[in-house]
């Protein structure tokens, strides 16, 4: 197992904001499997529901007063809380976090009103194509002890009504035990300096946690999910690579992929093919997804068809991925890209959230302001060999799995055949 | 611009290195007719491809380019009273989208060529839309509560209309309604007056405003006589249950009173509704939709419920929890509600981008010194105006009530 080796804090400072933000996360290590991801959902939801002496309600009143704003949430196995408050309410809001932290009510009754939500959460999502389609895309890249690997709307109902309240309590002991907390905090002046002082002092002092779970490379499978109500089918395509941050091939991969479909705009491949000169989807972008610097990324397409568009759509897709492996990219197009990655990067400027997710999801990743630095250096330093090379080692379009979902009946023969 | 009736408004931000730059027009879904539903947001689509200018410098579409050459975030959006272009990019770029922004204005160029590709895209992006429950609750509610405004059918238009839409219906609606005497300029970041000046006069100041445009006519919808109700089947799991009201356009004192009652009733995990049917397992979950339209719109409360509950009687504990609202229900969400507002309105002003974007809507109302005075029309809300506004609004006058039947078990 690595470990995570920098500082635990980064501050994001800018003026005449007023408003400061705490961004604080960790990794539940635990083994994952159906169960421990309902424990960990029904204390993603059950955390806010009273604390010390104030019951949901009060503790809500007491928030909304200050005009401040808690946010607890869980992905991939990160575990993360954000508070957000007026400068001149900083004070009050960390007694209130405190207060959620260190006394949390755990009553029955929201227990029990937790799981029924949840259930009817999952009952909806049941609909959601988009959610299904990336739900069965973890299921044919991860192992099942992967904490991004999402088991089936059925058997997550099924292991909510096992949950028990002791185990939110365990885990919640585990969580404010453990010393490997991140933290960003962006804003300015006093107010910052108090964020800060409030860390160190309430969540201990910070011991390096190791690298989530890694799965091992799985073979390219196929799984389709019939949503009659729908009129798109929505796609995840992809498979997890051998490269993560540290690999010497990082920086040409990423910058290749990035060529192929970089998500947002209209710069990518995919968009100016599949999109613009095709009229087959209106959105279709290429994520390489990373929890943590030593773990291999995932390729992974996200798009929609309608259904007589599907296996044009899918082939085309494709195509291209294989014609960008044999063709590579050419000298232009190296240009425009180092161009187009350093102006995304100085855009994060805007605003102060903005940068604060940059900086807090490289933190989490356990990426230092030096490698990050460092990367973008090699990004500009990258040739068309560089990149062409690495896209001809990594990126294979035999290996693409297919996740989809929506009105797969009329079609599903024909993405059948792409196996 | 007192040359061509340009408005600009501008703001500058130093030391961010990054500039945001909109262009808003006053035509939306509102100002199409019956059969060319949608067509001011295929215009929209159209707008990204090369223009006369491009085509004489041989290159691809101006904006297209200059987002694929540098990588600044580019985009578009239609709503029902306005559409608008925005750039946001690193200052040194600060020439070009203006200069983009002014060649679209005047000089695209409408063919089958670069239409029908763009088509398919719309009409993907319209089932991308109508796959989804509420999407297909508001289009039926809105054209039921509607009769004579033009508020009645969604900015996206029917896929049968986007189906028959030709060139020619486009290069019309093109002509009349983008020109400076129909469009505001916006400029917020890190740039200077004078130099914000210098480039937007060399690129707009030489441009004629249009003689065809004409300001909206004023349209008042014939009075309501009783609740309207729509109902849709699909084969589908989920149950909906949908209450629209018909509420004062944005940014009216009494559309304050409407995005309050509602944030009230059903926004987040402190409003009434969550707590009274959420959290007790009535329903699965409870969401509002209420948008900045100048004239009278439709505001909708949607409820997804779960298998033991039904439509009829979901209602009935709806508008019995809003029918039975007093003062003592209402203050402590107004107490809450300032320094709620008070951060958001922070949060937002923070980065050009967000910043500019909600200028954008009170732009379209004409309305832009509003965003100023939001804290203060919260402020002069009182407990007893919000129940007086959430019996009026509830009643059945003002009602269309849809349901979405899932017919799976």
């Amino acid at each position: 197992m690595n470990k995570h080796t920098h500082e635990n804090i980064r501050i994001v400072k800018r003026k005449g904001v007023g408003v400061t933000t705490l961004m604080s996360s960790t990794y539940i290590l635990s083994p994952w499997n159906a169960h421990t991801e309902c424990v960990l959902e029904v204390y993603t939801e059950l955390l806010m529901r009273g604390a010390g002496k104030y019951s949901r309600a009060q503790f809500q009143d007491a928030l909304g007063l200050l005009g401040s704003a808690i946010g607890i949430s869980e992905s991939d196995g990160r575990f993360t809380i954000t508070v957000s408050a007026l400068d001149e309410n900083i004070p009050k809001t960390l007694s209130l976090l405190k207060t959620l932290l260190r006394k949390p009510s755990f009553s029955i009754k929201e227990f029990k009103n937790t799981k029924q939500y949840l259930n009817n959460q999952l009952d909806i999502l049941k609909e959601d194509a988009r959610y299904l389609a990336e739900q069965q895309f973890t299921k044919l890249v991860y192992d099942k002890r992967d904490p991004r690997y999402r088991n089936d709307i059925t058997v997550l109902q099924k292991e909510l009504r096992n949950v028990s309240l002791n185990e939110i309590k365990k885990l919640h002991n585990l969580i404010m035990e453990n010393n490997s907390w991140v933290h960003t905090i962006g804003g300015h002046g006093t107010a910052i300096e108090a964020v800060k002082k409030f860390v160190i002092k309430e969540y201990g002092k910070y011991i390096a946690s190791e690298t989530p779970y890694i799965s091992k490379a799985k073979s390219k499978a196929i799984a389709l999910t019939h949503i009659p109500s729908k009129a798109n089918i929505e796609f995840s395509l992809g498979y997890q690579t051998e490269v993560s941050f540290e690999s010497k091939d990082y920086p040409a991969l990423l910058f290749g992929l990035s060529v192929l479909g970089i998500p947002g705009g209209f710069s990518g491949r995919l968009m100016s093919t599949v999109r613009e000169k095709e009229g087959l989807t209106y959105s279709i972008y290429l994520f390489a997804d990373m929890i943590d610097k030593f773990e291999p990324i995932t390729i992974r397409t996200y798009t929609f068809f309608a259904p007589k568009d599907t296996k044009k759509g899918l082939l085309s897709t494709l195509a291209q991925v294989d014609t960008i492996v044999k063709k590579g990219i050419t000298e232009d197009e190296l240009k425009r890209f180092k161009s187009i990655l350093h102006t995304r990067n100085s855009l994060t400027n805007d605003a102060l959230t903005k940068l604060m997710a940059k900086v807090h999801s490289h933190l989490c990743s356990n990426i230092s302001e030096d490698e990050y630095a460092l990367f973008e250096q090699a990004i500009q330093k990258l040739s068309v060999n560089d990149v062409n090379d690495a896209l001809n080692e990594h990126l294979d379009s035999a290996k693409f799995s297919i996740a989809g979902a929506g009105p797969i009946k009329m079609v599903e023969k024909d993405i059948k055949a792409l196996q | 611009m007192p040359s061509n009736g340009l408005t600009i408004l501008h703001e500058e931000r130093k030391g961010t290195n990054v500039i945001t730059s909109h262009i808003v027009y006053k035509v939306g879904a509102r100002d199409e007719n019956r059969g060319e539903t949608g067509i001011a947001h295929m215009l929209e689509h159209m707008l990204f491809k090369p223009t006369k200018f491009d085509i004489k410098r041989k290159t691809d579409s101006g904006s297209m380019k200059f987002e694929r050459d540098t990588g600044i975030i580019l985009n578009a959006t239609t709503w029902k009273d306005r559409t608008h272009y925005f750039f946001s990019y690193p200052k040194e770029y600060f020439e070009r989208p203006l200069q983009t922004a002014a060649e679209q204005m005047y000089g695209v160029v409408l063919n089958d060529k670069e239409f029908q590709p763009e088509r398919t895209n719309v009409l993907s992006e319209y089932d991308m839309h109508a796959g989804d429950p509420e999407f297909a609750l508001s289009v039926d509610m809105v054209s039921t509560a509607f009769q004579s405004h033009p508020y009645g059918h969604e900015t996206i238009g029917y896929r049968e209309d986007i189906e028959n839409y030709t060139v020619d219906k486009l290069q019309r609606f093109y002509d009349k309604y983008y020109a400076t005497n129909n469009a505001t300029l916006i400029i917020i970041g890190d740039i200077g007056e004078r130099l914000m000046k210098k480039y937007v006069e060399k690129h707009f100041a030489s441009l004629k405003p249009s003689k065809t445009f004409e300001p909206r006519i004023e349209i008042t919808e014939p009075i309501q006589e009783g609740k309207r109700e729509i109902s849709i089947t699909r084969d589908s799991s989920q149950l909906l249950l949908a209450i629209g009201v018909k509420h004062d356009g944005f940014p009216s004192p009494s559309w304050y009173k409407t995005a309050v009652l509602f944030e009230i009733l059903a926004g987040g995990e402190d409003s009434i509704f969550h707590k009274k049917l959420v959290d007790t397992g009535k329903i699965s979950s409870v969401d509002e939709m209420i948008e900045p339209m100048f004239d009278r719109n439709l505001g909708i409360l949607f409820f997804k419920l779960n298998k033991t509950q039904n439509h009829e009687k979901t209602f009935e504990q709806a508008i019995k929890l809003i029918h039975g609202l007093d003062e003592k229900d209402i203050n402590p969400y107004l107490k809450k509600l300032i320094p709620k507002m008070k951060r958001q309105e922070r949060l937002s002003r923070e980065g050009s981008l967000k910043f500019s974007y909600a200028l954008v809507e009170y732009v379209a109302a004409s309305a832009w010194e509003e965003i100023f005075n939001v804290e203060t029309k919260l402020k002069e809300l009182t407990s007893k105006d919000i129940v007086q506004h959430a019996k009026l609004l509830f009643s059945d006058n003002n009602m269309t009530v849809g349901k979405y039947h899932g017919t799976q078990k």
